[in-house]
C-alpha cells in the first residue's frame, strides 16, 4: 500500500549493498588503510577486493543485541579477513549526527586467515577498535536542536539495516526534519530501491504536505489554516473580485500495480455564480514523478475538466448575454489554478527535498580515527511514488590520484603508451595497446607484458581504483565487435537509419610499467578509433590535499518577493518550445523519407532503445559523436544533439511556461577541514602544514596571515581551519608528509574563500501570475 | 458597459428592463413547467440552447413576437458558447472539458 514506505519518517535513504561496499573499498584504499590492518597480521600489502553483506550473519549467531550488522569480507591472494560490525549514529556532536561503522563498540566478529590457515587477529581487533574506532559511512547530517526548526532543517538521524525478508537488503538512514517526529525503525522491513538504482530517497507524503501547505495556501491565496493534511478546511472565496469560491482541494496518493504507477492525485472544485448562471468546475489530475536531465520533475495526467452550468431558461432566450462564459472560466479559473497546481506545489517541495537531503548529507562528512570520510554523488535515475521516492545511482568520490587521463583517435596501426597518454606508430617504446586490422577484423593489442582485463561497467568516470585489483588480466585482444554495433533504428525524423551505438564497456589495461589504465571507446569513424583512458597510479607516492568552505544547507522551498528578505536579483526564465527543426546536419539522411518529426507512437522497443541512449547520456557526454547512416550518406552528431531531436516525451509543464527565480546571499561556513590523502606512502610518522608559506606551528591555534587570521587545529591527517575574512580572497595550503625513513612528500593547493553563497530558488507565485498563459481564452469573468 | 472579450460584465439595462420583454417572459413562465419538464434530457437541452424558439413551438408554446425578434439580434446566446472544445496547455498537452449545461426554472 502506498505510503507505508517511510514508516512515519520524514526521509528515508535507502542504499543497497554495493553503494556500501564502494564506501569501504574507496576507505580501504585510501592512506594505506588496508596496509595498515595488514600489517597487524604480518601479511604483506597487496591488491583486495571487498564484498559486503546485509543479511544477518548465521554463522557466528549474533545476540539479540548485535543489532544492524553488517558483514564484510576482505580478501587478496592467499589471505581473508572477516569483519562484522554494527552501524549506528554518532550523536556525541550535537549539531551533527552521522552514520557510522562502530568499531569500537559494535565489532561483533573478527577473524582472519591466511592459506586457509587461522590467523591471530588480536592485535588487529584492538587497533579496529580503540584507534581506528569508527569508519565513517557517508551520511552526516546538520542537526538543528530548536523546538521551532525550520521544516527543511533535520532534526535527527536514525539508521536501520534492513535484512529483507525476500528481495535485496538495504542500509536506511532516516531523518526527521522540523515539526515532525521520528517514525518506527522496526517497521522498515522492505527495500524501495527501483531496479537498477543504487539509492532511493523516499519522502514521507506526510511530509510532503507539511511543506506543500503554506505554499499551497499562499499560492491559491488562502488563509492560514484554511489547507491542512492535504485537504481544503473550508469553502474559501478564494478571488473575491471575481466571486469565485473554492470548495474543493484535495491532495491524495493513489495505489497502482507498481509504484510507476501510483501518483499523488489532486481533484479542485471551484463556484462561482453570477447573473443569470451558476457554474462549477471540477479539475485536477494524478501527478506521477519522473527524473529529466538529473532533476526531478512532475508529468501531470490531466483529467478533462467537468464543468456544471446551470441557466435559468428565460435568461437563455435573451435576459443576458452569456457568450463568454465557459471560456471565462477555464481561462480566468481553471487554466491559471490548474498549471499553478501543477507547476509550483508538488514538483517546487519534491526538488526542495531532493536538494536539501543530498546537499545535507554531503555537506558535511567527519574524518573517523584517521580514516576519511567517503564522499559520494547521487545522480538522479527515477522517481516513483509510493511514498514519493527517487530512484538514485551512488557514485563513490574516489581519493585515488590520476596520473593522467584523455581522450586520443588512433588510426590502424597507432599504439598508444597509458602510462603517459603518448601516441605513436608501430614500434612506439612503452607503448601498451595497439590498433589494428580494419572494418569487421579490427582490434586492440595487448602489447609487450600490458594485460586486459574486461568489466561489467560502462559509466567510465564512476569507477573507483580499488575495484580494478581483482580483475582478470590476460594477454588478449579486444574485437571491434565488442566495441560497438551498427544498427538499425527508427529515430523519430526519418525510418531506417544505421546508427553505431558504442557499447561504452569499460576496458582495464595493466600497463608494462604496472599502472592501471581504464579506456572507453566512444566512437569508431572510418578506420579510426576513438579513445577515452584514465591511468591510476599504482606505485607512485603521491600526496593530495581535499576539502573546501561549503555553503550552508539550504532553508527555504520558494522565496516570497515580500521584501521581508534581501534578494540579489530575480530573473525570468522563459518557457522552452519543443523542439521541431532537424539538425541540418541530417539532411543528407532524408531523402528516402519526408524530412517531418514523427509524433505517431512508436514501437515500445525503440522507445526503450532511445530511452537507454538517454539513460547514457552523461557517460556518452556531449563530445561524443554517434554516426547515423542512410545508404551511402554518413553523418555524425553529437550524442546530446541527437537526444534532444529523438527525445519525445512530454515536456514537463514547469519547464513549459516561463518561471521566476531569484538569488539571495547566504553567509558561507567560515570553518573547513582539510584532509591529506597520502597515496602509497606507508607507515606517515608526520603531517606538517603550511599556510601562504607560514607553517601552522603544532602548538599553535591561532594565527594572523597576510592580514587574515586564522583558528586552525591539527589531528592526524587533517586541519581544521577557521577564516575571518570578510571579503574573497585565495590562499595557498601546503602539506607534507613523512614517512619512517623520514622521505618526505609534498603538495600544494590554491584554496578560495568567498564568503558569500550565491543560491538561487524559485519565486513564490500565485495562481493569479497565470492568468493567461494560455492564449486565446478571455481572461475575467461574467459577473 | 460591455467587453467584447468577456461579454457583459453588468445586466444590460435595455435588455432586462425593457417592458414589452418581461412581459412576454412572465407570459411564457405561465408554461414554465412544461418547459422544465420537457428539458430532462441532454438531447432536449442542447435543442433548446440551439434553437429556443423551435423548441418552444414544439411544445405547442407560443412564442412572443417580441421574443423571437430578441433572437434574431446579432448578440444572442448561442449553444456553442457553452459548448468546449479541447485546450492546449503549454506543453503540448490536451484536454477536453465535459460540459453539462442544467437549464433551470425563474426561482433561482
Amino acid at each position: 500500500m502506498s505510503g507505508q514506505q517511510t514508516a512515519g519518517f520524514d526521509v528515508v535513504m535507502e542504499f543497497s549493498e554495493k553503494p556500501l561496499q564502494d564506501v569501504l573499498g574507496v576507505a580501504l584504499d585510501t592512506n594505506n588503510f588496508l596496509c595498515s590492518l595488514l600489517g597487524f597480521l604480518q601479511i604483506q600489502c597487496q591488491d583486495f577486493e571487498v564484498s559486503v553483506s546485509l543479511d544477518r550473519p548465521t554463522n557466528p549467531v549474533l545476540t539479540a543485541d548485535q543489532t544492524n550488522a553488517v558483514d564484510i569480507q576482505i580478501s587478496g591472494g592467499p589471505w581473508r579477513i572477516r569483519l562484522i560490525a554494527g552501524i549506528d549514529v554518532d550523536r556525541s556532536n550535537p549539531t551533527l549526527h552521522s552514520a557510522r561503522l562502530n568499531l569500537h563498540d559494535r565489532l561483533y566478529h573478527i577473524s582472519a586467515t591466511l592459506a586457509g590457515a587461522p590467523v591471530n587477529t588480536d592485535v588487529l581487533a584492538n587497533s579496529l577498535g580503540n584507534t581506528v574506532r569508527a569508519i565513517a559511512l557517508p551520511v552526516a547530517v546538520p542537526i538543528t536542536a530548536e523546538p521551532n526548526a525550520p521544516l527543511v532543517a533535520p532534526t535527527r538521524l536514525d539508521v536501520k539495516v534492513i535484512d529483507a525478508a525476500s528481495g535485496p537488503n538495504a542500509f536506511a538512514v532516516c531523518v526527521t526534519f522540523g515539526g515532525g517526529t521520528p517514525g518506527n525503525l522496526a517497521n522498515l522491513t522492505t527495500n524501495a530501491i527501483p531496479p537498477g538504482g543504487d539509492v532511493a530517497v523516499l519522502m514521507s507524503f506526510g511530509y510532503l504536505m507539511r511543506l506543500m501547505e503554506p505554499l499551497i495556501e499562499k499560492g491559491l491565496l488562502l488563509d492560514p489554516g484554511d489547507f491542512e493534511d492535504g485537504h481544503l478546511t473550508r469553502s474559501v472565496e478564494f478571488d473575491k473580485d471575481n466571486d469565485v469560491f473554492l470548495t474543493r482541494l484535495d491532495f491524495s496518493l493513489v495505489d497502482g500495480p507498481t509504484p510507476a504507477d501510483a501518483a499523488i492525485r489532486v481533484r479542485c472544485r471551484v463556484e462561482k455564480e453570477g447573473f443569470c448562471y451558476t457554474a462549477s468546475a471540477d479539475f485536477g489530475g494524478d501527478f506521477k514523478l519522473g527524473v529529466l536531465n538529473g532533476a526531478p520533475h512532475v508529468s501531470a495526467k490531466l483529467s478533462d475538466p467537468d464543468f456544471d452550468i446551470d441557466v435559468p431558461w428565460y435568461c437563455w432566450i435573451g435576459a443576458a448575454f452569456l457568450g463568454a462564459l465557459l471560456g471565462g472560466l477555464i481561462g480566468a479559473i481553471l487554466l491559471p489554478v490548474l498549471l499553478h497546481l501543477v507547476t509550483s506545489t508538488v514538483e517546487d517541495v519534491v526538488n526542495t527535498v531532493a536538494d536539501t537531503v543530498v546537499a545535507a548529507v554531503n555537506a558535511v562528512t567527519p574524518d573517523l580515527g584517521g580514516v576519511p570520510a567517503v564522499g559520494f554523488a547521487l545522480p538522479f535515475a527515477n522517481a516513483f511514488i509510493d511514498d514519493v521516492g527517487i530512484g538514485c545511482r551512488f557514485v563513490v568520490r574516489d581519493t585515488a590520484p590520476v596520473r593522467c587521463q584523455g581522450t586520443v583517435r588512433l588510426r590502424p596501426g597507432q599504439e598508444l603508451d597509458l602510462d603517459n597518454g603518448r601516441v605513436g606508430p608501430a614500434g612506439t617504446d612503452g607503448a601498451d595497446l595497439r590498433w589494428i586490422g580494419r572494418d569487421n577484423d579490427a582490434k586492440f593489442e595487448a602489447l609487450c607484458i600490458s594485460r586486459i582485463a574486461d568489466t561489467p561497467w560502462v559509466r567510465f568516470d564512476e569507477v573507483p581504483r580499488y575495484r580494478l585489483y581483482a580483475l582478470d588480466y590476460s594477454d588478449r585482444s579486444i574485437p571491434v565487435a565488442d566495441l560497438g554495433i551498427l544498427q538499425v533504428i527508427d529515430l523519430p525524423f526519418v525510418p531506417d537509419i544505421e546508427m553505431f551505438l558504442p557499447s561504452m564497456a569499460v576496458y582495464v589495461v595493466r600497463t608494462n610499467e604496472r599502472r592501471l589504465a581504464m579506456i572507453q571507446v566512444t566512437g569508431i569513424v572510418g578506420d579510426a578509433v576513438t579513445l577515452r583512458y584514465k591511468t591510476f597510479g599504482v606505485t607512485d607516492p603521491t600526496v593530495r590535499i581535499l576539502g573546501e568552505f561549503a555553503c550552508p544547507p539550504r532553508v527555504f522551498t520558494a522565496i516570497d518577493l515580500d521584501g521581508k528578505l534581501a534578494v540579489e536579483s530575480v530573473s525570468t526564465r522563459p518557457p522552452i518550445r519543443p523542439r521541431r527543426d532537424l539538425p541540418a546536419k541530417v539532411a543528407p539522411l532524408l531523402t528516402r523519407s519526408a524530412a517531418s518529426r514523427r509524433d505517431k507512437p512508436r514501437p515500445f522497443t525503440e522507445v526503450a532503445r532511445l530511452e537507454e541512449m538517454a539513460a547514457l547520456e552523461g557517460t556518452l557526454g556531449g563530445s561524443a559523436e554517434v554516426q547515423l547512416r542512410s545508404g551511402d550518406a554518413l553523418v555524425s552528431l553529437p550524442a546530446s544533439e541527437l537526444l534532444a531531436v529523438a527525445d519525445v516525451r512530454q515536456l514537463p509543464m514547469s519547464r513549459a511556461i516561463s518561471r521566476r527565480f531569484a538569488v539571495i546571499a547566504v553567509a558561507r561556513q567560515r570553518s573547513a577541514v582539510f584532509t591529506t590523502v597520502a597515496d602509497r606512502i606507508s607507515d606517515v610518522s608526520s603531517v606538517t602544514w603550511w599556510l601562504n608559506s607560514t607553517l601552522l606551528d603544532a602548538g599553535q591555534s591561532d594565527a594572523t596571515i597576510d592580514g587574515v587570521g586564522y583558528k586552525f587545529s591539527q589531528g592526524g591527517m587533517q586541519l581544521s581551519l577557521t577564516t575571518d575574512s570578510k571579503s574573497a580572497y585565495e590562499f595557498e595550503l601546503r602539506v607534507a608528509v613523512e614517512n619512517a625513513n623520514a622521505n618526505r612528500f609534498e603538495t600544494s593547493r590554491c584554496i578560495r574563500f568567498d564568503p558569500v553563497c550565491r543560491r538561487r530558488y524559485p519565486v513564490l507565485s500565485d495562481w493569479k501570475d497565470l492568468v493567461g498563459v494560455v492564449k486565446g481564452y478571455p481572461t475575467t469573468l461574467l459577473r | 458597459m460591455t467587453d467584447e472579450c468577456c461579454g457583459s460584465q453588468t445586466p444590460d439595462p435595455s435588455l432586462v428592463d425593457n417592458a414589452e420583454f418581461t412581459a412576454a417572459i412572465d407570459d411564457l413562465a405561465r408554461s414554465e413547467k412544461r418547459i422544465l419538464a420537457a428539458l430532462k434530457t441532454p438531447e432536449a437541452t442542447a435543442e433548446f440552447l440551439a434553437d429556443p424558439s423551435k423548441f418552444l413551438r414544439r411544445l405547442k408554446i407560443e412564442v412572443p413576437a417580441v421574443v423571437e425578434h430578441r433572437l434574431r439580434r446579432p448578440r444572442v446566446n448561442r449553444a456553442e458558447n457553452l459548448t468546449a472544445q479541447p485546450i492546449v496547455l503549454p506543453n503540448g498537452q490536451t484536454i477536453t472539458p465535459n460540459v453539462t449545461v442544467r437549464i433551470t426554472g425563474r426561482e433561482r
